[in-house]
């Protein structure tokens, strides 16, 4: 279980983190969505005590990370994997870490077997591909059997296989009741990988919940419409908070109200329906809209200067 | 083929029984073990002591030919003085120590540059433990690879010229022997403190160096007369005392005047409190930056 209370990183006056709350829980995979430089990496690298907050605090399993006398076996981290020295090898990279906890090489070769590194765990770093770099930081990460793990961009340069493999690992490590926190960029890695997604944007949660109900909330109902009756059917669907748009004579997009309720409608004023399709949100259109909303929100509420002038600033950011 | 043999393997890797991981905890001697691991698995420390080793013996090696060449250095002086041992000594810690500075040096900014520090420090979030424990690793490896040096260039200045071998009882000679080895380890930590602040590899040489070759060298020889009060804090000559004769003393204060002498252990302590201010000082960096 990951706790955050009011969690804020500024590095001098940009804010990277604004005051975020969230928990992570155990026993699901946790997706953190967000675009570039939302706060992803940085909310990660306060959680295991890298960089310090500049005002509130995180706890994993009640207990601030730098408190803990055997962090390898509470959190398990991925954040980067370039943290390694490229003169060792796999192999001594490894035990370095293990030695600092008194942990064997007989779990040294386990995670080493566990990552697919057999092959290369004497070569130096150096020499390795950014998907063995990732295997490696995966290995590290399990190496003290963490109750939580955090991983960051886990498949950035993994091959499909390894895709595959990773995301077989966090669902059985969820599974087993850990707690799995892993960010990516690849949004529809995310709807097949995560139970659960906290959305990022611009250093605030924008979204959580269960990945379903968020892409359901995030995505307006879509319903298209085909009938010699458009023109009339639109007039008649026409309210306060419905949209609709005509792409070409006889079809409509109607945004708002259901296909049920479009329907009804059409039925009641006698009209003929050709088509009636209700289309769904996918997780990267509810994506875009939410960090979209973030932006309009963070350039209106500066509170400074013409609205215009915020907009082009965001963007030059 | 990888995701067929490695998908069921999460399994076994997670479920294995617990025992192997009771008492995993973090404690200072195994920080300090995981240093020494690491030391060890770089190339570079083993290119660094070997020229190290080098430099130290080679130049005594240089130093006692030229003795055998020239004998009337011998004159005047007694076998095995500390005046002959430090004849003898002396050379290779002028180049010698710099091979100590890089490899201690590289602990640190090593893995700045690397970024494996990031690895160090999410297994020991404490943080101060690594710095703890590279002190004791530099240390411990500095001075027992000096001090075998040193012996190895008496041994063979011994066997170039007899008179050379040190006489043990003779004033001076143990501190002069032991005291090339005290140096290059407290200069090591010097440089392991100024690459924990700067955490920069070429930053912290060449300060370092610039500091023990030019700067230092620079203060001494320009005649100033504030200087005199500046010249006995030095660190790598107030450092150097600790493998100095009285004589050598003597005569450096002739031409390069100083407000007091603080002598051959007094100056050890000088640089002993470089040292000690630079590692508190690395020490409240590394508590409080964002690594």
């Amino acid at each position: 279980m990951i706790e955050a209370q009011s969690l804020t990183k500024r590095y001098g006056r940009t804010t990277a983190v604004d005051d975020i709350s969230f928990t992570v829980r155990p026993g699901a995979v946790t997706g953190f969505l967000g675009p570039n430089g939302a706060g992803k990496s940085t909310t990660m690298r306060m959680v295991v005590g890298l960089d310090r907050p500049s005002h509130g605090s995180v706890t994993v399993s009640g207990t601030r990370y730098d408190r803990m006398h055997a962090p390898l076996t509470e959190v398990g981290a991925l954040l980067d994997a370039k943290a390694v020295h490229p003169g060792r090898t796999a192999r001594q990279h490894l035990r370095t870490l293990a030695a600092t906890h008194g942990i064997g090489t007989k779990r040294v070769n386990e995670v080493i077997e566990l990552a697919g590194l057999g092959s290369v765990a004497n070569k130096r770093v150096k020499g390795f591909s950014l998907g063995m770099g990732q295997r490696l930081g995966i290995a590290a990460a399990l190496l003290g059997d963490p109750h939580t793990l955090i991983l960051d961009e886990p498949v950035n340069g993994l091959d499909p296989e390894g895709v595959a493999w990773v995301r077989t690992l966090v669902k059985h490590l969820a599974g087993e009741g850990r707690t799995v926190f892993l960010s990516s960029h690849l949004m529809s890695e995310m709807a097949v990988t995560a139970d659960h997604l906290l959305v990022i944007g611009r250093g605030r949660i924008v979204e959580q919940g269960p990945v379903q109900d968020v892409i359901g909330r995030a995505t307006r109902t879509t319903v298209r419409v085909r009938s010699p009756h458009a023109t009339e059917l639109a007039a008649l669907l026409a309210g306060p908070d419905v949209v609709v748009e005509a792409p070409e004579p006889g079809l409509l997009e109607v945004h708002g109200p259901n296909a049920a309720a479009v329907g009804e409608i059409a039925a009641a004023a006698r009209l003929v329906l050709h088509e009636l399709t209700p289309v769904s949100g996918s997780l990267e259109e509810a994506y875009m809209s939410l960090t979209a909303d973030v932006v309009e929100y963070r350039s209106g509420g500066d509170g400074q200067g013409s609205p215009t002038d915020l907009t082009a600033t965001e963007v030059a950011r | 083929m990888t995701a067929t043999t490695t998908a069921p393997a999460p399994a076994d890797g997670a479920r294995r029984p617990r025992s192997t991981l009771d008492g995993a905890r973090v404690t200072f001697p195994r920080v300090v073990r995981a240093e020494w691991i690491k030391l060890w698995s770089l190339r570079s420390t083993y290119w660094t002591l070997g020229l190290a080793v080098v430099l130290l013996v080679g130049f005594a090696a240089i130093g006692a030919i030229s003795v055998k060449e020239f004998p009337e250095q011998l004159e005047g002086q007694a076998d095995g003085s500390a005046a002959l041992v430090s004849s003898l000594l002396q050379p290779g810690l002028i180049i010698g120590p710099l091979a100590f500075v890089v490899l201690a040096a590289l602990t640190v900014t090593g893995e700045y540059a690397t970024g494996s520090l990031r690895s160090t420090l999410t297994a020991v979030p404490t943080r101060l433990p690594v710095l703890a424990a590279k002190v004791v690793v530099v240390a411990a490896v500095t001075f027992v690879v000096t001090t075998v040096a040193t012996g190895l260039s008496l041994l063979l200045g011994g066997a170039i010229v007899p008179a050379l071998a040190p006489d043990w009882n003779a004033p001076d000679v143990p501190r002069i022997v032991l005291g090339g080895p005290l140096y290059v380890t407290a200069l090591a930590l010097f440089a392991l403190a100024v690459g924990a602040l700067l955490r920069n590899t070429a930053a912290t040489v060449s300060l370092v160096i610039g500091l023990v070759l030019v700067i230092e060298n620079a203060l001494n020889l320009i005649p100033w007369e504030p200087l005199e009060y500046v010249r006995p804090l030095l660190p790598a000559t107030a450092g150097a005392a600790i493998a100095s004769t009285p004589e050598q003393l003597e005569q450096m204060g002739e031409f390069m005047p100083v407000a007091f002498q603080p002598g051959p252990w007094g100056g050890y302590g000088i640089l002993l409190g470089w040292v000690a201010v630079l590692l508190v000082a690395a020490a409240v960096r590394l508590r409080t930056r964002d690594a």
